[in-house]
Protein backbone atom coordinates (compact mmCIF):
# COMPACT_ATOMS: atom_id res chain seq x y z
CA UNK A 1 0.00 0.00 0.00
CA UNK A 2 2.70 2.23 0.91
CA UNK A 3 4.60 1.84 -2.51
CA UNK A 4 1.40 2.48 -4.33
CA UNK A 5 0.84 5.60 -2.44
CA UNK A 6 4.58 6.42 -3.11
CA UNK A 7 3.95 5.55 -6.75
CA UNK A 8 1.58 7.54 -7.31
CA UNK A 9 3.07 10.84 -5.47
CA UNK A 10 5.80 10.14 -8.14
CA UNK A 11 3.50 10.33 -10.97
CA UNK A 12 1.44 13.36 -9.64
CA UNK A 13 4.55 15.06 -9.18
CA UNK A 14 5.75 13.67 -12.86
CA UNK A 15 2.48 15.18 -14.28
CA UNK A 16 2.86 18.95 -12.39
CA UNK A 17 6.12 18.81 -13.70
CA UNK A 18 5.18 18.07 -17.54
CA UNK A 19 3.10 20.13 -17.03
CA UNK A 20 5.09 23.01 -16.12
CA UNK A 21 8.08 22.16 -18.91
CA UNK A 22 4.64 22.74 -21.71
CA UNK A 23 3.48 25.93 -20.19
CA UNK A 24 7.14 27.48 -19.83
CA UNK A 25 8.40 26.08 -22.99
CA UNK A 26 10.01 28.35 -25.30
CA UNK A 27 9.71 26.33 -28.16
CA UNK A 28 5.80 26.84 -28.58
CA UNK A 29 5.52 30.27 -26.82
CA UNK A 30 5.84 33.52 -29.17
CA UNK A 31 9.65 34.11 -30.93
CA UNK A 32 10.82 37.06 -29.50
CA UNK A 33 10.78 38.92 -32.94
CA UNK A 34 8.47 39.53 -35.41
CA UNK A 35 9.51 38.22 -38.66
CA UNK A 36 11.49 40.85 -40.67
CA UNK A 37 9.52 42.57 -43.62
CA UNK A 38 11.00 42.46 -46.63
CA UNK A 39 12.83 45.01 -49.15
CA UNK A 40 10.19 46.53 -51.02
CA UNK A 41 6.70 48.25 -50.22
CA UNK A 42 4.57 47.82 -47.60
CA UNK A 43 0.71 48.69 -46.82
CA UNK A 44 -1.05 48.54 -43.59
CA UNK A 45 -4.70 47.73 -43.00
CA UNK A 46 -6.90 46.88 -39.88
CA UNK A 47 -9.93 45.28 -38.61
CA UNK A 48 -11.65 44.02 -35.86
CA UNK A 49 -14.29 41.75 -34.26
CA UNK A 50 -16.75 44.91 -34.60
CA UNK A 51 -19.79 43.77 -36.38
CA UNK A 52 -18.87 47.03 -38.61
CA UNK A 53 -15.24 45.20 -39.67
CA UNK A 54 -16.47 41.56 -39.58
CA UNK A 55 -20.08 41.51 -40.97
CA UNK A 56 -20.03 37.70 -41.26
CA UNK A 57 -17.99 34.90 -39.83
CA UNK A 58 -19.46 31.42 -39.35
CA UNK A 59 -18.72 27.91 -38.10
CA UNK A 60 -20.35 24.71 -36.96
CA UNK A 61 -21.76 26.46 -33.96
CA UNK A 62 -20.21 24.65 -31.00
CA UNK A 63 -17.06 27.34 -30.70
CA UNK A 64 -17.66 29.91 -28.33
CA UNK A 65 -16.77 32.60 -30.79
CA UNK A 66 -19.94 34.84 -31.53
CA UNK A 67 -21.60 33.80 -35.28
CA UNK A 68 -23.01 36.78 -37.12
CA UNK A 69 -25.38 37.54 -38.69
CA UNK A 70 -27.88 36.09 -36.88
CA UNK A 71 -29.38 34.08 -39.74
CA UNK A 72 -25.94 33.32 -41.06
CA UNK A 73 -25.73 29.30 -41.96
CA UNK A 74 -23.98 26.61 -39.51
CA UNK A 75 -20.90 24.73 -41.08
CA UNK A 76 -23.05 21.96 -39.27
CA UNK A 77 -21.89 19.27 -41.42
CA UNK A 78 -18.83 16.66 -39.63
CA UNK A 79 -16.78 17.18 -42.78
CA UNK A 80 -16.62 20.28 -42.63
CA UNK A 81 -17.30 20.90 -38.57
CA UNK A 82 -13.17 22.19 -37.84
CA UNK A 83 -13.56 25.24 -40.37
CA UNK A 84 -14.74 28.66 -39.48
CA UNK A 85 -15.12 31.19 -42.06
CA UNK A 86 -15.31 34.77 -42.05
CA UNK A 87 -15.29 38.39 -44.25
CA UNK A 88 -13.66 41.22 -43.22
CA UNK A 89 -13.85 44.92 -44.43
CA UNK A 90 -9.85 46.25 -44.55
CA UNK A 91 -9.94 49.72 -42.93
CA UNK A 92 -6.58 52.30 -43.79
CA UNK A 93 -4.91 53.97 -40.68
CA UNK A 94 -8.11 56.76 -41.57
CA UNK A 95 -10.45 54.23 -40.80
CA UNK A 96 -12.11 53.95 -44.42
CA UNK A 97 -13.15 50.59 -45.84
CA UNK A 98 -10.91 49.96 -48.80
CA UNK A 99 -10.90 46.37 -49.32
CA UNK A 100 -12.49 43.18 -48.13
CA UNK A 101 -10.87 39.93 -47.17
CA UNK A 102 -12.46 36.16 -47.16
CA UNK A 103 -10.76 34.01 -44.59
CA UNK A 104 -11.29 30.16 -44.36
CA UNK A 105 -9.48 28.58 -41.34
CA UNK A 106 -8.85 25.34 -39.07
CA UNK A 107 -6.23 24.19 -36.49
CA UNK A 108 -3.74 22.62 -38.10
CA UNK A 109 -3.20 18.97 -37.85
CA UNK A 110 0.72 19.20 -37.42
CA UNK A 111 -0.10 20.93 -33.72
CA UNK A 112 2.22 20.30 -31.20
CA UNK A 113 2.35 21.88 -27.97
CA UNK A 114 5.91 20.32 -26.79
CA UNK A 115 7.69 21.72 -30.28
CA UNK A 116 5.39 23.96 -32.06
CA UNK A 117 2.51 25.18 -30.16
CA UNK A 118 -1.07 25.36 -31.12
CA UNK A 119 -1.40 26.12 -34.82
CA UNK A 120 -4.21 27.55 -36.98
CA UNK A 121 -3.77 27.56 -40.78
CA UNK A 122 -5.79 29.85 -42.89
CA UNK A 123 -6.09 30.85 -46.33
CA UNK A 124 -7.05 34.19 -47.29
CA UNK A 125 -8.04 36.38 -51.00
CA UNK A 126 -8.01 39.79 -50.22
CA UNK A 127 -9.03 42.32 -53.02
CA UNK A 128 -8.13 45.82 -52.37
CA UNK A 129 -10.81 48.18 -54.25
CA UNK A 130 -9.26 48.94 -57.40
CA UNK A 131 -5.76 48.23 -56.32
CA UNK A 132 -5.67 44.90 -56.83
CA UNK A 133 -6.40 41.47 -55.35
CA UNK A 134 -4.12 38.50 -53.69
CA UNK A 135 -4.00 34.77 -52.20
CA UNK A 136 -2.51 34.37 -48.71
CA UNK A 137 -1.27 31.63 -46.48
CA UNK A 138 -1.39 31.52 -43.27
CA UNK A 139 -0.12 29.59 -40.00
CA UNK A 140 -0.27 31.16 -36.44
CA UNK A 141 0.03 29.93 -33.09
CA UNK A 142 -2.62 30.75 -30.36
CA UNK A 143 -0.50 29.22 -28.12
CA UNK A 144 0.79 32.33 -26.15
CA UNK A 145 -2.74 33.47 -26.01
CA UNK A 146 -4.64 31.03 -25.03
CA UNK A 147 -1.72 30.54 -22.16
CA UNK A 148 -1.92 33.95 -20.95
CA UNK A 149 -5.73 34.71 -21.25
CA UNK A 150 -8.28 32.08 -22.24
CA UNK A 151 -7.10 29.69 -19.84
CA UNK A 152 -6.48 31.87 -16.70
CA UNK A 153 -10.09 33.03 -17.49
CA UNK A 154 -11.89 29.89 -18.46
CA UNK A 155 -10.42 28.56 -14.93
CA UNK A 156 -11.07 31.76 -12.99
CA UNK A 157 -14.73 32.10 -15.15
CA UNK A 158 -13.94 35.80 -15.28
CA UNK A 159 -14.11 38.50 -17.64
CA UNK A 160 -10.11 39.57 -18.62
CA UNK A 161 -10.01 43.28 -19.95
CA UNK A 162 -6.25 44.86 -20.34
CA UNK A 163 -4.50 44.71 -23.36
CA UNK A 164 -1.86 41.86 -24.88
CA UNK A 165 -0.43 42.58 -28.19
CA UNK A 166 0.78 40.02 -29.94
CA UNK A 167 2.48 38.23 -33.77
CA UNK A 168 1.60 34.58 -33.57
CA UNK A 169 3.16 34.21 -37.22
CA UNK A 170 4.02 30.71 -37.92
CA UNK A 171 4.88 30.42 -41.41
CA UNK A 172 4.20 29.09 -43.74
CA UNK A 173 7.48 31.08 -45.07
CA UNK A 174 10.71 30.36 -43.63
CA UNK A 175 11.13 33.75 -41.89
CA UNK A 176 7.65 32.59 -40.23
CA UNK A 177 5.80 35.10 -42.29
CA UNK A 178 2.45 34.22 -44.06
CA UNK A 179 2.74 33.88 -47.69
CA UNK A 180 1.35 36.56 -50.24
CA UNK A 181 0.30 35.79 -54.08
CA UNK A 182 -0.41 38.52 -56.09
CA UNK A 183 -3.47 38.07 -58.34
CA UNK A 184 -4.35 40.91 -59.69
CA UNK A 185 -4.01 44.57 -60.39
CA UNK A 186 -0.60 46.09 -58.50
CA UNK A 187 -0.22 42.75 -56.93
CA UNK A 188 0.20 40.48 -59.63
CA UNK A 189 2.58 38.10 -59.93
CA UNK A 190 4.07 39.15 -56.89
CA UNK A 191 5.05 37.13 -54.13
CA UNK A 192 5.14 38.71 -50.37
CA UNK A 193 4.44 38.04 -46.91
CA UNK A 194 1.79 38.90 -44.87
CA UNK A 195 1.92 39.51 -41.48
CA UNK A 196 -0.86 39.76 -38.64
CA UNK A 197 -0.59 41.61 -35.35
CA UNK A 198 -3.16 41.54 -33.06
CA UNK A 199 -4.03 43.74 -29.56
CA UNK A 200 -6.79 42.25 -27.31
CA UNK A 201 -8.47 44.27 -24.87
CA UNK A 202 -10.88 42.20 -23.57
CA UNK A 203 -12.10 38.24 -23.16
CA UNK A 204 -14.72 36.60 -21.74
CA UNK A 205 -14.84 32.86 -20.67
CA UNK A 206 -18.49 32.90 -22.41
CA UNK A 207 -17.65 33.91 -25.84
CA UNK A 208 -14.18 34.26 -26.22
CA UNK A 209 -12.73 37.37 -27.21
CA UNK A 210 -14.67 40.07 -27.06
CA UNK A 211 -12.39 42.98 -28.47
CA UNK A 212 -9.64 42.42 -30.57
CA UNK A 213 -7.90 44.26 -32.75
CA UNK A 214 -6.29 43.07 -36.44
CA UNK A 215 -3.73 44.60 -37.57
CA UNK A 216 -2.05 42.96 -40.96
CA UNK A 217 0.98 44.01 -42.82
CA UNK A 218 1.25 43.37 -46.77
CA UNK A 219 4.36 43.51 -47.90
CA UNK A 220 5.73 43.02 -51.91
CA UNK A 221 9.12 43.28 -53.20
CA UNK A 222 10.15 46.62 -54.91
CA UNK A 223 8.84 46.41 -58.22
CA UNK A 224 11.43 46.90 -60.82
CA UNK A 225 11.19 50.65 -62.26
CA UNK A 226 10.85 50.31 -65.95
CA UNK A 227 13.82 52.27 -66.90
CA UNK A 228 16.05 49.01 -65.32
CA UNK A 229 14.35 46.81 -66.68
CA UNK A 230 14.83 47.85 -70.13
CA UNK A 231 18.54 48.72 -68.85
CA UNK A 232 19.19 45.01 -67.63
CA UNK A 233 17.89 44.06 -71.35
CA UNK B 1 13.71 -0.30 2.12
CA UNK B 2 14.25 3.15 1.66
CA UNK B 3 15.72 2.52 -1.47
CA UNK B 4 13.65 0.55 -2.77
CA UNK B 5 10.46 3.23 -1.83
CA UNK B 6 13.26 6.10 -3.68
CA UNK B 7 12.70 3.89 -6.99
CA UNK B 8 9.29 3.58 -6.74
CA UNK B 9 9.21 7.14 -6.56
CA UNK B 10 11.40 8.20 -9.44
CA UNK B 11 10.02 5.63 -11.38
CA UNK B 12 6.67 7.43 -10.98
CA UNK B 13 7.70 10.65 -11.43
CA UNK B 14 9.54 9.62 -15.11
CA UNK B 15 6.06 7.49 -15.89
CA UNK B 16 4.51 10.84 -15.42
CA UNK B 17 6.72 13.57 -16.77
CA UNK B 18 7.44 11.81 -20.03
CA UNK B 19 4.00 10.30 -20.06
CA UNK B 20 2.57 13.65 -19.99
CA UNK B 21 4.87 14.60 -22.46
CA UNK B 22 4.51 11.65 -24.86
CA UNK B 23 0.62 12.38 -24.55
CA UNK B 24 1.12 15.64 -25.77
CA UNK B 25 3.26 15.43 -28.87
CA UNK B 26 2.60 11.49 -30.07
CA UNK B 27 -1.20 11.86 -30.26
CA UNK B 28 -3.21 13.56 -33.07
CA UNK B 29 -4.74 15.91 -31.40
CA UNK B 30 -6.07 17.54 -34.70
CA UNK B 31 -7.43 14.47 -36.65
CA UNK B 32 -9.67 16.60 -39.59
CA UNK B 33 -12.05 14.26 -41.34
CA UNK B 34 -10.83 13.14 -44.84
CA UNK B 35 -13.63 11.94 -47.45
CA UNK B 36 -12.65 9.90 -49.94
CA UNK B 37 -11.36 12.03 -52.81
CA UNK B 38 -12.53 11.66 -56.16
CA UNK B 39 -9.64 12.29 -58.28
CA UNK B 40 -8.82 11.07 -61.49
CA UNK B 41 -5.05 10.20 -62.28
CA UNK B 42 -3.60 11.51 -65.22
CA UNK B 43 -0.86 9.37 -67.35
CA UNK B 44 1.14 12.73 -67.15
CA UNK B 45 0.44 12.52 -63.21
CA UNK B 46 -1.97 15.14 -63.42
CA UNK B 47 -4.99 14.63 -61.27
CA UNK B 48 -8.91 15.67 -62.42
CA UNK B 49 -11.14 16.35 -59.54
CA UNK B 50 -14.66 18.32 -59.49
CA UNK B 51 -16.24 20.25 -56.81
CA UNK B 52 -19.94 21.23 -57.01
CA UNK B 53 -21.46 23.25 -54.90
CA UNK B 54 -25.58 23.67 -55.24
CA UNK B 55 -27.29 26.75 -55.20
CA UNK B 56 -29.09 27.95 -53.25
CA UNK B 57 -29.04 26.10 -50.75
CA UNK B 58 -24.96 25.87 -50.66
CA UNK B 59 -24.77 29.66 -50.31
CA UNK B 60 -23.19 31.05 -46.71
CA UNK B 61 -22.67 34.38 -48.06
CA UNK B 62 -23.24 36.65 -51.26
CA UNK B 63 -22.37 40.12 -51.26
CA UNK B 64 -24.78 41.19 -53.89
CA UNK B 65 -25.05 43.08 -56.58
CA UNK B 66 -26.23 46.58 -56.59
CA UNK B 67 -28.78 45.92 -59.27
CA UNK B 68 -30.42 43.11 -56.72
CA UNK B 69 -29.06 40.41 -58.91
CA UNK B 70 -27.79 38.25 -57.59
CA UNK B 71 -29.30 39.61 -54.05
CA UNK B 72 -27.37 40.10 -50.44
CA UNK B 73 -27.48 36.97 -48.74
CA UNK B 74 -28.08 36.67 -45.75
CA UNK B 75 -31.10 39.11 -46.26
CA UNK B 76 -29.44 40.52 -42.40
CA UNK B 77 -26.03 40.61 -43.55
CA UNK B 78 -24.83 44.49 -43.27
CA UNK B 79 -22.50 46.22 -45.77
CA UNK B 80 -21.22 49.64 -45.47
CA UNK B 81 -23.73 51.96 -47.68
CA UNK B 82 -21.61 52.33 -50.95
CA UNK B 83 -18.75 50.84 -50.04
CA UNK B 84 -16.54 48.86 -52.23
CA UNK B 85 -18.96 48.83 -55.42
CA UNK B 86 -16.83 47.06 -57.91
CA UNK B 87 -16.12 44.10 -55.75
CA UNK B 88 -18.24 40.80 -55.41
CA UNK B 89 -17.72 38.42 -52.66
CA UNK B 90 -19.31 35.26 -51.86
CA UNK B 91 -18.82 32.10 -50.34
CA UNK B 92 -20.10 28.66 -50.06
CA UNK B 93 -20.33 25.03 -48.90
CA UNK B 94 -18.34 22.84 -51.64
CA UNK B 95 -19.18 19.39 -52.67
CA UNK B 96 -17.51 16.21 -54.30
CA UNK B 97 -18.97 15.11 -57.72
CA UNK B 98 -21.08 12.59 -55.40
CA UNK B 99 -22.39 15.43 -53.47
CA UNK B 100 -20.75 15.08 -50.09
CA UNK B 101 -20.34 18.21 -48.15
CA UNK B 102 -16.44 17.91 -48.33
CA UNK B 103 -15.56 21.48 -47.61
CA UNK B 104 -15.99 25.84 -48.06
CA UNK B 105 -15.00 28.26 -50.59
CA UNK B 106 -14.78 31.41 -50.89
CA UNK B 107 -14.83 33.48 -54.54
CA UNK B 108 -13.81 36.97 -54.83
CA UNK B 109 -14.21 39.25 -58.00
CA UNK B 110 -13.43 42.49 -59.13
CA UNK B 111 -13.11 44.42 -62.10
CA UNK B 112 -9.95 46.36 -62.80
CA UNK B 113 -7.40 46.92 -65.71
CA UNK B 114 -10.40 46.94 -67.87
CA UNK B 115 -11.08 43.07 -67.19
CA UNK B 116 -12.69 41.31 -64.19
CA UNK B 117 -10.64 39.48 -62.30
CA UNK B 118 -12.06 36.20 -59.79
CA UNK B 119 -10.07 34.23 -57.34
CA UNK B 120 -11.26 31.21 -55.67
CA UNK B 121 -9.79 29.90 -52.15
CA UNK B 122 -11.37 26.10 -51.49
CA UNK B 123 -10.86 24.54 -48.52
CA UNK B 124 -10.94 20.96 -47.65
CA UNK B 125 -10.12 19.89 -43.95
CA UNK B 126 -7.83 17.32 -44.02
CA UNK B 127 -6.33 18.18 -47.67
CA UNK B 128 -5.53 21.90 -47.50
CA UNK B 129 -6.54 24.80 -49.58
CA UNK B 130 -6.23 25.36 -53.15
CA UNK B 131 -6.13 28.33 -54.66
CA UNK B 132 -7.54 29.75 -58.16
CA UNK B 133 -7.55 32.54 -60.29
CA UNK B 134 -8.87 33.35 -63.35
CA UNK B 135 -10.14 36.47 -65.49
CA UNK B 136 -13.55 36.37 -66.66
CA UNK B 137 -15.33 36.02 -69.59
CA UNK B 138 -18.21 38.39 -70.61
CA UNK B 139 -18.76 40.84 -68.08
CA UNK B 140 -19.77 37.73 -65.67
CA UNK B 141 -22.88 36.77 -63.84
CA UNK B 142 -24.59 39.83 -63.64
CA UNK B 143 -24.18 41.04 -66.97
CA UNK B 144 -25.52 37.70 -68.45
CA UNK B 145 -28.44 38.27 -66.22
CA UNK B 146 -29.57 42.02 -67.56
CA UNK B 147 -28.60 40.56 -70.70
CA UNK B 148 -31.55 37.67 -70.39
CA UNK B 149 -33.88 40.35 -69.14
CA UNK B 150 -34.04 39.32 -65.31
CA UNK B 151 -34.76 42.28 -63.70
CA UNK B 152 -35.00 41.90 -59.14
CA UNK B 153 -38.06 40.90 -57.82
CA UNK B 154 -39.35 39.01 -60.87
CA UNK B 155 -38.62 35.42 -61.03
CA UNK B 156 -36.85 33.40 -63.73
CA UNK B 157 -37.46 29.64 -64.61
CA UNK B 158 -35.12 28.40 -68.02
CA UNK B 159 -31.78 27.23 -68.13
CA UNK B 160 -28.64 28.36 -69.43
CA UNK B 161 -25.16 27.33 -69.05
CA UNK B 162 -22.28 30.05 -68.47
CA UNK B 163 -18.82 29.54 -68.39
CA UNK B 164 -16.95 31.76 -66.07
CA UNK B 165 -13.19 31.23 -66.38
CA UNK B 166 -11.26 32.82 -69.31
CA UNK B 167 -7.21 33.00 -69.37
CA UNK B 168 -4.62 32.98 -67.81
CA UNK B 169 -4.06 29.79 -69.54
CA UNK B 170 -5.11 28.86 -73.04
CA UNK B 171 -8.57 27.57 -73.78
CA UNK B 172 -10.14 29.96 -71.35
CA UNK B 173 -8.98 27.68 -68.48
CA UNK B 174 -7.66 29.72 -65.35
CA UNK B 175 -4.77 28.91 -63.32
CA UNK B 176 -4.46 26.99 -59.84
CA UNK B 177 -1.63 29.02 -57.64
CA UNK B 178 -1.23 26.18 -55.15
CA UNK B 179 -2.22 26.56 -51.71
CA UNK B 180 -1.71 24.99 -48.44
CA UNK B 181 -0.79 21.52 -47.60
CA UNK B 182 -1.45 18.88 -49.80
CA UNK B 183 -1.94 21.35 -52.72
CA UNK B 184 1.32 23.44 -51.70
CA UNK B 185 3.18 22.72 -54.52
CA UNK B 186 0.46 22.07 -57.00
CA UNK B 187 -0.40 24.02 -60.50
CA UNK B 188 -2.65 23.41 -63.15
CA UNK B 189 -5.54 24.67 -64.46
CA UNK B 190 -9.82 25.01 -64.10
CA UNK B 191 -12.58 25.57 -65.45
CA UNK B 192 -15.57 27.62 -63.78
CA UNK B 193 -19.22 26.29 -65.28
CA UNK B 194 -22.29 27.87 -64.12
CA UNK B 195 -25.37 25.76 -64.57
CA UNK B 196 -28.45 27.73 -63.92
CA UNK B 197 -32.05 26.74 -63.99
CA UNK B 198 -33.47 29.73 -62.79
CA UNK B 199 -33.72 32.89 -60.15
CA UNK B 200 -36.10 33.17 -57.44
CA UNK B 201 -38.02 36.43 -56.77
CA UNK B 202 -35.39 37.33 -54.12
CA UNK B 203 -32.95 37.54 -56.69
CA UNK B 204 -31.54 34.23 -55.53
CA UNK B 205 -29.93 31.62 -58.54
CA UNK B 206 -30.93 27.91 -58.66
CA UNK B 207 -28.45 25.71 -60.14
CA UNK B 208 -25.26 24.14 -60.04
CA UNK B 209 -21.50 26.03 -60.32
CA UNK B 210 -19.12 22.88 -61.61
CA UNK B 211 -15.50 23.80 -60.70
CA UNK B 212 -13.16 20.88 -62.88
CA UNK B 213 -9.38 21.27 -61.65
CA UNK B 214 -6.32 19.40 -63.47
CA UNK B 215 -3.57 19.68 -61.00
CA UNK B 216 0.22 18.75 -61.15
CA UNK B 217 2.39 18.81 -58.79
CA UNK B 218 5.12 21.16 -59.48
CA UNK B 219 9.18 20.73 -59.62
Amino acid sequence: MKSLVVFLAGLMIGVALAAAILWFNPLSGEPRHAPVLMHGVSADFHASLRAEDLPMLTHSGARRLVMRPESVPELWESTIEPLDAGMLLLRDADGQVVGTASRIAAAARDTDLLQRGILVDSSWIISLDGVGMAFAVQRENVWPMLREIALPAWFRREPWQGEMRFTPAAGPREDRAGRLLGIAGVLAGLDGQMVGNYRLRAFDPAIGPTVLEWHGVLSVPQPEAPDSVSAAR
Amino acid sequence: MRGFTRLLFILGLLCGCLGLLALVTLVDWVDHPRPRAHVSVLPNEGALEQFVIRLPRDRILDSGHASGLPSRYPADLVLPAGALPDLHVEHFKLRDREGEVIGVAARHSQRLDASTHAAWVLYLPGRGSLLLQHSEAGGGLNAELVRRNLRAGTPWDGEFTLQRTAGATPAGRGQVRGGSQEFARHGGSYTETWRLTGVDAEGRPRGTIEIDTLTVLQP
